[in-house]
């Protein structure tokens, strides 16, 4: 089948680097890096003591429409990301969105798991015992809407909110695949614009561990740095947590004509692969790694050598960053010295199932400023022949650039874009 | 294009693994769920896993710190279909793997006792490195693992071998339909010819918690921890391999009625929580499609995102020959799909 071209007409994130696509842009040419001791909760007597955080108030974002919203924010931090950003852009959202027919529509979210909020619940319970827990967690969770269960919220939540500020849509799905969930929700959102299920589709995701829980116990799986994140540097020793919640919206021609835009990138290729080889660690060949890439070019019809910027995983971790090198190289082969190459997560940390969406943002506003961002931490480079800048942002123009994700249990996915001359 | 489904296995605590869903309901056992009272007021039926670990295709001892009963169930329902598939190295390296999922918590994890025992300490302490330290000691680096959303899907694709495309879905049941139409996608692309697709469910008070608000009535709450997979393929690919036509896939549609259900020999449907749910379910069917419906609540409670795989070896076994069925399965957010297909 002849598929459907996939144009990306709005990206917009709050993340650690800023709370908007200007922010962020000014972040990465200036080479700002959002690592910062820990703030949103005492990291005293951890061993990781710093974090990527969003510092700006997100209770402002919330809208007064007679959901107690701002209870459901309080539990859940990854709900006052999203809403952050729907706030922010709702205005144009809600005009791209509306302009659809319901059944054209769809939502496509990258999501991670949930998260037990064990402080705000220390906090509140009356009677320390089973019964009294329940209690606590049925008197907060009644105290809201019941279809926003903020406690043990099913994934579901962010996409009913999504629904309720921007409009219904013909069918809503959550992709929860951890680090590579936001890369596979765009993915499989321009999936359905390729083979003609949709006109206009949101994709993106929200996820944020910088709660103790959550960063207590992935600092025990031994994952993050007690230090700094270097990715691709030989003393590299592990990431740096971070949140993001971002949204992107991709429409086919047919929904190009209806919202008379301009658009100024073209999704042109998705390739997703399994290791299949162990949860805890991906697989040292890099062969998922190299599959996801090459389909993800076999797709968009252009060649490897025509990448000019891949914005790798490059998570800092000792089992993820040669590996992923080493497949990049097999996949672009001699084009390798004219391939940039570098991981932004040393600026804005690993924001595990928002990471996609993070990285995606990151990909078009490179590709918009012809800024290559560079791996600042980086100080002994990984031997490679690809173009692997240190210290010092790259200017080139990026015609055609790729952003790589891998998550825990194998789980590949690259996409491409390509920039449209208006 | 033609798609069809050539293979299915599913697994509930009631049923041995080599069984298949009988053709008269009523004979299936109901007594072995056991009703407990939770919190003083609800009164629900969880069917945990017991699984033998005898199996042939039973899980390695050192993966199983970090599986849920649901994921053993996937392993070894998984490792069941694609011995009987064997495929060869070629077709499992570009087919796809499209897992559905709800539950990540287990009952290790969402130890009451533990949490009080963890807040009781957060209480106590006076500092905040006491409260961190305490709070490591409660906190096992097992726990991003063990509650991986991914966990079922990797675990299945290292048993397997499946290293095409792959994802999970969640939350609800109807994202085995998800599951399901994005391998259905990836077919039209061209992108993969064969996929396997299923789902699983933990039946935990996790899983009560998670839908207990969203019900109008807790009365006759019932789920089962179960597993299903089951293999698409185009029926080129299909016709290739000499395999067998268990269903066609006519049509898969999200929260739109198919044009026509004249066709239609049966209705099975799924997605209730509570007795007065799926009964209210069966009466919305029998008047939208103007047949009885059929439902597997009364038999084996929730069974969430492995439902739709139970529903399709309902429809393969009890059609005949040309007969047509419709899978119709709502969310307890009111969400549906209608799934048509046809016995060859």
């Amino acid at each position: 089948m002849k598929k459907s071209r996939v144009f990306i007409v709005f990206c917009e994130t709050v993340s650690p680097l800023g709370m908007n696509g200007e922010a962020l842009n000014k972040s990465l040419i200036e080479n700002i890096s959002a690592v910062a001791p820990m703030s949103q909760f005492n990291a005293e007597g951890l061993s990781q003591p710093n974090a990527c955080e969003i510092h700006d108030e997100l209770i402002g974002f919330l809208p007064s429409d007679g959901i107690d919203w701002n209870c459901i924010a309080r539990y859940d931090r990854k709900f006052a990301l999203m809403a952050a950003v729907v706030n922010q852009h709702h205005q144009a959202l809600y005009a791209m969105v509306s302009s659809l027919p319901i059944e054209r529509r769809g939502i496509s979210l990258g999501l991670g798991a949930n998260v037990f909020p064990m402080e705000n619940i220390a906090m509140e319970v009356e009677e320390l015992t089973t019964l009294g827990l329940f209690h606590t967690l049925h008197r907060v969770n009644q105290s809201i809407h019941p279809k926003f269960n903020a406690i043990f919220n099913h994934a579901d939540l962010y996409a009913k909110y999504l629904e309720v500020r921007l409009g219904e849509v013909g069918f809503s799905k959550n992709i929860l695949t951890a680090c590579s969930s936001s890369t596979q929700a765009i993915a499989f959102a321009a999936s359905k614009i390729m083979v003609g299920d949709a006109d206009l589709m949101i994709a993106g995701g929200t996820d944020s561990i910088l709660n103790n829980f959550a960063y207590i116990s992935f600092g025990k799986l031994g994952v993050l740095t007690h230090e700094t994140c270097k990715p691709f540097d030989v003393n590299r020793n592990g990431a740096i947590a971070g949140e993001c919640a971002g949204i992107t919206v991709l429409v086919s021609e047919e929904g190009l004509k209806s919202l008379g835009l301009d658009p100024a990138f073209e999704l042109i290729g998705f390739g997703n692969s399994m290791d299949a080889y162990k949860i805890t660690a991906p697989d040292p060949s890099g062969i998922g790694i190299e599959k996801a890439m090459r389909k993800a070019i076999n797709m968009s019809g252009a060649k490897a050598s025509d990448i000019q910027y891949i914005n790798a995983h490059g998570t800092g971790t000792r089992s993820n960053d040669e590996v992923e090198l080493r497949a990049i190289e097999r996949v672009v082969g001699d084009a390798a010295p004219s391939i940039s190459v570098s991981s932004t997560k040393d600026r804005h940390g690993h924001s595990i199932a928002a990471a996609g969406i993070q990285e995606f943002h990151v990909l078009l506003a490179s590709m918009k400023s012809g800024v290559v961002p560079a791996n600042l931490n980086t100080t002994k480079p990984l031997q490679t022949n690809l173009r692997l800048p240190v210290g010092v942002n790259l200017q080139h123009e990026i015609k055609i650039g790729m952003t790589n994700n891998f998550a825990f249990g194998g789980v590949n996915c690259s996409l491409m874009v390509k920039k449209l001359t208006l | 294009m033609k798609i069809c489904v050539t293979g299915i296995r599913y697994w509930e605590n009631e049923m041995n693994w080599d069984n298949k869903l009988p053709l008269n309901l009523d004979v299936l056992p109901l007594n072995n769920a056991q009703t407990e009272t939770i919190f003083n007021q609800y009164t629900v039926r969880f069917r945990q896993g017991q699984i033998n670990s005898d199996h042939p295709f039973y899980p390695k001892s050192s993966d199983l710190k970090v599986m849920r009963d649901d994921t053993i169930a996937s392993v070894i329902c998984a490792q069941l279909l694609m011995d009987y598939a064997d495929f060869p190295d070629t077709v499992k390296d570009e087919m796809c793997l499209m897992v559905a999922n709800s539950n990540f918590i287990d009952n290790g994890i969402l130890d009451f006792n533990s949490i009080a025992q963890a807040i009781s300490e957060i209480q106590k302490a006076n500092t905040a490195e006491e409260k961190n330290r305490s709070l490591g000691a409660e906190v096992s680096p097992l726990i991003p693992l063990r509650t991986l959303t991914n966990g079922a899907e990797s675990f299945v694709a290292q048993y397997t071998q499946i290293k095409g495309e792959s994802t999970t879905c969640g939350s609800t049941c109807i994202s085995t339909g998800h599951a399901l139409d994005d391998a259905m996608s990836l077919f039209k692309l061209g992108v993969a010819q064969t996929a396997m697709v299923g789902g699983s469910h933990f039946a935990n008070v996790f899983s009560f918690l998670n839908h207990y608000l969203q019900l109008s009535d807790c009365e006759g709450y019932a789920e089962s921890t179960s597993a299903s997979f089951f293999l698409i393929e185009t029926a080129s690919h299909a016709n290739l391999q000499g395999r067998e036509v268990l269903l066609w896939i006519e049509n898969l549609l999200f929260n739109q009625w198919p044009a026509s259900t004249e066709k239609v020999s049966r209705v099975y449907c799924g997605g209730s929580f509570t007795q007065g749910d799926s009964d209210s379910l069966l009466l919305r069917c029998q008047k939208e499609f103007s047949i009885e419906a059929i439902t597997l609540f009364p038999f084996l409670g929730s069974l969430g995102c492995s439902e739709l795989g139970f529903l399709l070896a309902l429809a393969d076994i009890q059609l005949e020959q040309g007969e047509s069925a419709l899978i119709y399965m709502e969310d307890v957010f009111g969400a549906f799909l209608c799934l048509t297909v046809k016995k060859p």
